[in-house]
C-alpha cells in the first residue's frame, strides 16, 4: 500500500521535498541558519570553499594564536567538512581592533557582564558582496565580545575554549547542548556544564558547518 | 495499452508539476505579500516581549537593510530564538528595556563596522592602500565607490 502511494505519488513528494529543504535546514540544530544568511567560509562557494579566516583583535594575545591551531587540526582532512579539505584556517591579520574589508571576525574585548562571551553578526551589503565580486547576499561579519572581567579570571585552557566557542558562531553554529561539541556552552544544563574537556571541534559541530553552507 | 500506462504517467508528472507550482506561489509569492503587516505586528510584539530569564549568552545577528535583528540564546538548556526590528531612528521605541540594551549593543557594533569599512573603502579609492585580494581573488573598486555613496558621509 504505502509501496504503492510513493510509486503513485513519487513526483510530488519529490517536489515537496525540494520546496521545503530550505525551511527545514534553517531550524536544523546546531546551526544558526543557512548561508548566505548566515556565515562566511570565505566566501562561500563564490571562492572555492576556502576556510581562509582574518581577524583583528583589540588584545591580541597567546590565547587567540593556541586557539587557531586546535581549529585547523580538528577541521583538517575531516569527512564531515570534505568542502574544506585545508579545514577552517583562521589567521591573526592585524591588531588594530578596527574592520578593514579583509577581515572577516573581530575579537573585542570590553566589559560585557552578561555573559563571558557573545556574538554579533552583521549581515554584508550588497556593495560589500560586490567589492569581493560575489553577488548578494554573501554571508556575514561577526564581531565576537569577551568579557574582560571573566577573561582575566580565567586559566589558559579555558580562555582558548572561549575563543573556538565564538568563532563557531560567527561561522554559522549554534549552542549545541546534545553532545560533546565546541558549541556546548559551558553552562551546567549544557550536556553537563563541559567546556574545557572539549578542546576540539568535534564531528556534530563539523557537520553543523557542513550543513550552513550549500 | 502501453498508451493508457503512459498517458497516466503523463498525468501524474502534470498533477506533480501543479502541485510544485502551486506550493511554490503560495511560499514564494502570496505569502510574503500577505506576511508583510504580520511580520511587522510580530516582531514588534517579540521586541515589547523580550526578556532573558538568567544571566546568559545573546547571539544576534543583524540584517540592516531589512531591519531585522535575529536574537538566539540559551533558556536552561533550550536553544530560543527570537526575532526584533532594528528601527536605531525611533530610538527602539516599543521594545522591553532589555531589548533595547541589546539593540543599542548591536548599534554600536554596526555603526563601528560601517565607520571603519568606510576609513579603509576611502583609503582604497584614493590610492593610500592597494586593492586587497583574498584567496587569489582581487577586490573590485566599484564595490567600494558604492559603499562610500551609499554608507559614509
Amino acid at each position: 500500500m504505502l509501496k504503492n502511494f510513493f510509486k503513485t505519488y513519487s513526483i510530488s513528494v519529490l517536489a515537496l521535498v525540494v520546496l521545503l529543504s530550505p525551511a527545514v535546514l534553517v531550524f536544523a540544530n546546531h546551526t544558526k541558519g543557512t548561508y548566505p544568511s548566515v556565515g562566511h567560509l570565505w566566501m562561500s562557494g563564490g571562492t572555492g570553499y576556502s576556510g581562509l579566516i582574518f581577524t583583528t583583535s583589540n588584545n591580541c594575545n597567546s590565547s587567540e594564536l593556541n586557539a587557531y591551531p586546535r581549529v585547523k587540526n580538528s577541521t583538517t582532512g575531516t569527512s564531515e567538512m570534505s568542502r574544506w579539505t585545508n579545514g577552517i584556517d583562521m589567521r591573526r591579520y592585524t591588531c588594530t581592533g578596527t574592520w578593514d574589508n579583509s577581515t572577516d571576525i573581530y575579537l573585542q574585548y570590553l566589559s560585557h557582564p552578561s555573559s563571558p562571551g557573545e556574538n554579533h553578526d552583521t549581515v554584508n551589503s550588497s556593495a560589500y558582496c560586490a567589492f569581493w565580486g560575489v553577488s548578494y547576499p554573501c554571508g556575514v561579519r561577526s564581531t565576537d565580545h569577551i568579557d574582560t572581567t571573566w577573561w582575566n579570571g580565567q586559566g589558559t585552557l579555558s580562555r582558548e575554549r572561549l575563543i573556538m566557542h565564538e568563532t563557531g558562531h560567527a561561522f554559522g553554529l549554534a549552542d549545541h547542548c546534545t553532545s560533546d561539541a565546541i558549541m556546548n556552552n559551558g553552562l551546567s544544563t549544557c550536556n553537563g556544564g563541559k567546556w574545557i574537556a572539549i578542546m576540539q571541534y568535534m564531528p556534530t559541530d563539523r557537520t553543523g558547518i557542513n550543513n550552513v553552507y550549500p | 495499452m502501453t498508451k493508457i500506462i503512459l498517458q497516466n504517467k503523463i498525468n501524474l508528472i502534470a498533477i506533480g508539476l501543479a502541485l510544485a507550482t502551486a506550493l511554490y506561489i503560495s511560499f514564494a509569492v502570496v505569502t510574503p505579500a500577505v506576511a508583510d503587516s504580520e511580520l511587522k505586528r510580530e516582531l514588534t510584539t517579540n521586541c515589547a516581549n523580550l526578556s532573558f530569564s538568567q544571566s546568559t549568552e545573546r547571539n544576534t545577528l543583524l540584517d540592516p537593510d531589512n531591519g531585522i535583528v535575529l536574537v538566539q540564546w540559551s533558556d536552561n538548556g533550550n536553544r530560543r530564538d527570537t526575532r526584533i526590528p532594528y528601527e536605531p531612528q525611533s530610538g527602539f521605541q516599543g521594545c522591553s528595556q532589555e531589548a533595547k540594551a541589546l539593540l543599542s549593543h548591536v548599534r554600536e557594533v554596526y555603526e563601528k563596522q560601517v565607520a571603519d569599512s568606510c576609513t579603509d573603502f576611502k583609503d582604497i579609492i584614493s590610492g593610500a592602500k592597494p586593492l586587497p585580494e583574498k584567496n587569489g581573488k582581487k577586490a573590485n573598486i566599484q564595490g567600494a565607490v558604492n559603499f562610500v555613496n551609499q554608507y559614509c558621509k
